[in-house]
């Protein structure tokens, strides 16, 4: 795939969402996925496909916005939380519980809930063994069933 | 019922309308950035010569020079755009010399050069398909035409046309092929060759057969492997190690004897899935009996993890590391030299490693390049072993020389 509107308009919101789980907050969301796409469209990496594109691009998101939140400026600032009130109470409530729980575990919860990859998916795009990422999984689970009535049903 | 909530509110994040509109103007101002300051060097130059020009009061000169100016800058993109990948196209090295293509969409043109220890002279091949680097000089394909290159004169002589020799397989149906080469010595120069040409991302497509060319170039031999017409597999490494072809993919590991017969199966527990323009050389002796090879991650990208290692005969397979992150390894001296990407940087450092086969320890060699980047695909890609080093050749294109005896590390090609 060349072609570069193509690429933002496939790719741009699964991206800024996968940000948005880390950096929790949407300016910072789209500007770690900018840089995202500064590196994809600017140094054109090798794919042999476009899952391996996709796989790139959650990858790299992850990376940085892991960078951005272990960097002194996110850690000697605070972030302006984003207001949901645009979303239905009970949307609110779901996202900020799964917000509120550790970085690790709000990306499995998307990546399986949302994006709809399998444990071993995810294990694979993010060169993790399969049974820490079940862990994790797991562990978002019974945090969200603490604070979410019901949790995340599942399987 | 949360689930669904969640995907909800996910699919109402607020995301600004322009963002991809915005994204791609800054990809603009970064490729004018990136274009480079001799870019505006020139540009500058030019509308110097057009002021000076037009001051002289020759208005017929001024029309021509303006067409120039018009021209923006175009670095990655313009014919060949899509020929364009990590490192160099192809590369081989034997003892002190290198050979290598760059990709003609990054260094706009199709030559292989030669870097002998001293000097970096253009040859005469260009737009190949297989290379193979010899003590005197190298052998190369282009479109199925087998040449011999000697440094001595920087001439290439054609060894054979191997455009016919497709029917000596049983693939003859298939009206395209492409040739890789995998070694050469006194009794020939060996090519892989896939049956229906090489495919838009570089992998060879299945059937594959393997040939012997006569160093005359008169007598063309079929390796009988799987050639005969294994299908639903890609060739994905072949390499010569004591008398014996090793060469996988992933459908397992094989080893053939270097006059064909029976291929011997090794293991299957590893399929190995690489790929690539080069077939990177994976396999390596490990000492009497045994061979070793990095095994690909599950996501069948580029980066390798785990060394294996098990015995010609098939038996006592075992892993010798489960370092993360390898890139093309290569060996020198007993040590498996590889590069841990950016990307990785959680699990150990970025930067050239070395793995010592004899003591079985990590050792730290040398900063990768940009590793404070978290994952841009800037640091070394390919190795091959030299004598008193490696050469290293940078995701961008750039061709390094590091001496492991003088820890120097020299850049052969700007890339």
């Amino acid at each position: 795939m060349t072609n570069e509107k193509e690429i933002l308009e496939k790719y741009g919101k699964m991206v800024i969402r996968i940000a948005f789980t880390n950096v929790r907050n949407i300016s910072d969301a789209e500007d770690t996925a900018q840089d995202v796409f500064l590196s994809l469209l600017v140094k054109r990496p090798y794919f042999e496909s476009e899952a391996h594109q996709k796989a790139w691009l959650i990858r790299a998101t992850i990376n940085r916005c892991k960078n951005y939140t272990k960097s002194k400026w996110f850690s000697r600032t605070e972030p302006l939380s984003d207001t949901l009130n645009y979303l239905l109470p009970e949307e609110s409530e779901v996202l900020a519980a799964v917000l509120a729980l550790p970085q690790n575990y709000r990306n499995m919860i998307h990546l399986y809930y949302y994006e709809g990859y399998s444990i071993n998916d995810i294990s694979g795009l993010l060169r993790k063994n399969p049974a820490t990422i079940g862990t994790w999984l797991s562990r978002g689970r019974q945090a969200l069933k603490i604070t979410l009535k019901g949790g995340f049903d599942n399987e | 019922m949360n689930k669904e909530l969640y995907t909800a509110a996910m699919d109402d994040l607020p995301i600004s309308a322009d963002f991809s509109e915005r994204v791609i103007n800054n990809v603009k101002v970064s490729r004018f950035k990136k274009g480079s300051i001799s870019h505006a060097f020139v540009v500058a130059v030019i509308l110097f010569a057009v002021i000076a020009v037009s001051l002289c009061f020759v208005p017929k000169i001024i029309s021509s020079k303006s067409g120039a100016l018009s021209s923006g800058p175009n670095f990655f993109s313009g014919s060949g755009g899509n020929d364009f990948g990590p490192g160099v196209k192809y590369l081989s090295s034997c003892e002190e010399a290198l050979y290598f293509q760059p990709y003609f969409g990054r260094a706009k043109t199709s030559s292989v050069f030669c870097w002998d220890s001293k000097t970096l002279t253009e040859t005469p091949a260009k737009n190949i398909d297989g290379l193979f680097a010899y003590s005197q000089g190298c052998y190369y394909s282009t479109n199925n035409v087998l040449y011999r290159y000697e440094k001595s004169t920087n001439q290439a002589a054609k060894i054979r046309d191997l455009n016919n020799d497709r029917r000596l397989g049983d693939v003859s149906t298939r009206k395209d092929f492409t040739v890789r080469l995998f070694y050469a010595d006194q009794s020939g120069i060996y090519a892989a060759c896939y049956g229906s040409g090489n495919n838009a991302n570089g992998r060879g497509e299945s059937p594959f057969f393997l040939l012997r060319i006569s160093p005359d170039g008169v007598k063309a031999f079929m390796i009988y492997a799987d050639g005969k017409g294994e299908t639903g597999t890609y060739l994905s490494s072949i390499q010569v190690l004591d008398n014996r072809i090793y060469y996988s993919h992933s459908g397992g590991i094989y080893s053939l004897d270097m006059n064909g017969g029976d291929k011997r199966l090794l293991t299957t527990s590893r399929p190995h899935v690489l790929y690539g323009y080069c077939i990177p050389p994976t396999f390596y002796k490990y000492s009497s009996g045994f061979v070793f090879w990095g095994q690909p991650q599950s996501d069948k990208d580029n980066p390798m993890e785990n060394l294996f290692t098990i015995k010609q005969d098939g038996t006592e397979e075992k892993r010798i590391t489960s370092v993360k992150g390898f890139q093309y390894l290569t060996v020198q001296n007993n040590k498996v030299y590889y590069a841990v990407d950016p990307a990785d940087h959680s699990i150990m450092y970025s930067g050239i490693h070395a793995y010592n086969l004899t003591t079985g320890k990590d050792e730290y060699v040398m900063d990768n390049k940009q590793q404070n980047e978290s994952y841009t695909g800037d640091y070394f890609y390919q190795a091959l072993p030299a004598n008193h080093g490696i050469f290293m050749v940078h995701m961008g294109g750039e061709v390094c020389y590091y001496n492991t005896e003088t820890k120097k590390l020299i850049t052969i090609y700007g890339g």
